[in-house]
């Protein structure tokens, strides 16, 4: 019975403790993600990886990460199809050899 | 001294590093690495293969494994491999398998801003191993594990393979839809032409001859999911 009490305390000023002098920092603004952003970028020590991870997934499942990934999805979309809408330079001689190619292939057997 | 060796290199930049800069520019401005899986219907007349065995089935005669890694190293241009199944496994009994492996040169263009359009050309070299497992006794074994003060019977394990290898040539036009710009759904139709010879297979390092299959010139359908990177 003492054995079970003296945790039960111990739990119970933990969790009574006042948490106002904590000031509860975003996932996204973490000091880890921050430290590899930015202009002066610095790697992780091996220690701070599983935290950063941590943060990470934290930061990408929070809204604030949500939102940013559909920014970035949408800009990829764009940048990707600026980019690719049309054929530049020797993509497009591969491109025609390709549908010739197949386009013979399959009349040739039905003929 | 070693350094005096060195000299030429400033010279060298000089020309190198402008070129260097322009093919750094071009491959690192579009990153994306490409990694498909997916699955491929083709028709491979492999009548002489399956009488053989006495099995067969729709999956081991018609449907292709695969896996595709592509990297996008120009604007509409993507170089990478392809490997694509096709197993016929029967239980205590014969392995067959049929890799087709890809070279890859695609180009696409994008049409709207969720679909991609796309053509392929690839060079192929294609195997075909058929491979059986077999447990048998030895007497020398058994010989030397009683002779340790082992009771009973014992068998050992080797396996048997008869292979082959051809060129061959693939092309495909298709469709890419990006739920995603990291995610998409692909379908292809498209053709491969194997050099298949039935007289060159492989026995254990002796030639033989092999099944009469008939791989020439067959209609490919493929889809897959993307992922890009």
């Amino acid at each position: 019975m003492r054995f079970l009490c003296i945790p039960a305390i111990m739990v119970g000023i933990l969790c009574g403790q006042d948490e106002a002098d904590s000031v509860e920092v975003h996932p996204c603004d973490s000091p880890l993600i921050q430290q590899t952003k930015g202009a002066d970028k610095r790697p992780l020590k091996l220690r701070q990886m599983l935290p950063y991870t941590i943060d990470v997934i934290k930061c990408r499942l929070s809204k604030r990460g949500k939102n940013a990934a559909k920014i970035r999805d949408v800009r990829n979309k764009n940048m990707a199809y600026k980019d690719a809408q049309q054929f530049k330079s020797f993509s497009s001689t591969c491109a025609y050899c390709a549908t010739v190619m197949v386009v013979v292939f399959y009349l040739s057997s039905i003929f | 001294m070693w350094i005096d060796k060195l000299k030429f290199i400033p010279r060298m930049n000089q020309k190198l590093f402008p070129l260097l800069l322009v093919f750094v520019a071009a491959v690192s401005g579009q990153p994306k690495l490409h990694v498909q899986l997916g699955s491929g219907y083709y028709q491979p007349t492999l009548t002489a293969l399956n009488t053989a065995f006495g099995d067969s089935s729709f999956f081991s005669t018609n449907i292709l494994m695969n896996f595709t890694a592509t990297y996008q190293v120009y604007y509409n241009t993507r170089i990478g491999f392809g490997n694509w199944n096709s197993f016929h496994i029967m239980k205590d009994s014969f392995n067959r398998r049929l890799t087709y492996r890809t070279l890859i040169v695609e180009t696409y263009y994008f049409q709207w801003k969720n679909i991609e359009f796309n053509f392929l050309l690839a060079p192929m070299w294609n195997t075909c191993d058929i491979s059986m497992d077999i447990e048998n006794t030895n007497t020398e074994w058994s010989d030397l594990l009683s002779s340790f003060g082992n009771t009973g019977s014992y068998t050992f394990k080797s396996k048997a393979i008869m292979n082959s290898s051809w060129f061959g040539f693939t092309s495909s036009v298709g469709i890419r839809y990006y739920l995603k710009s990291s995610l998409g759904l692909d379908l292809r139709i498209g053709f491969t032409n194997n050099f298949y010879d039935k007289a060159k297979w492989k026995y254990e390092g002796e030639s033989i001859t092999g099944p009469a299959i008939k791989l020439d010139a067959l209609p490919l359908l493929r889809i897959g999911i993307v992922f890009a990177r």
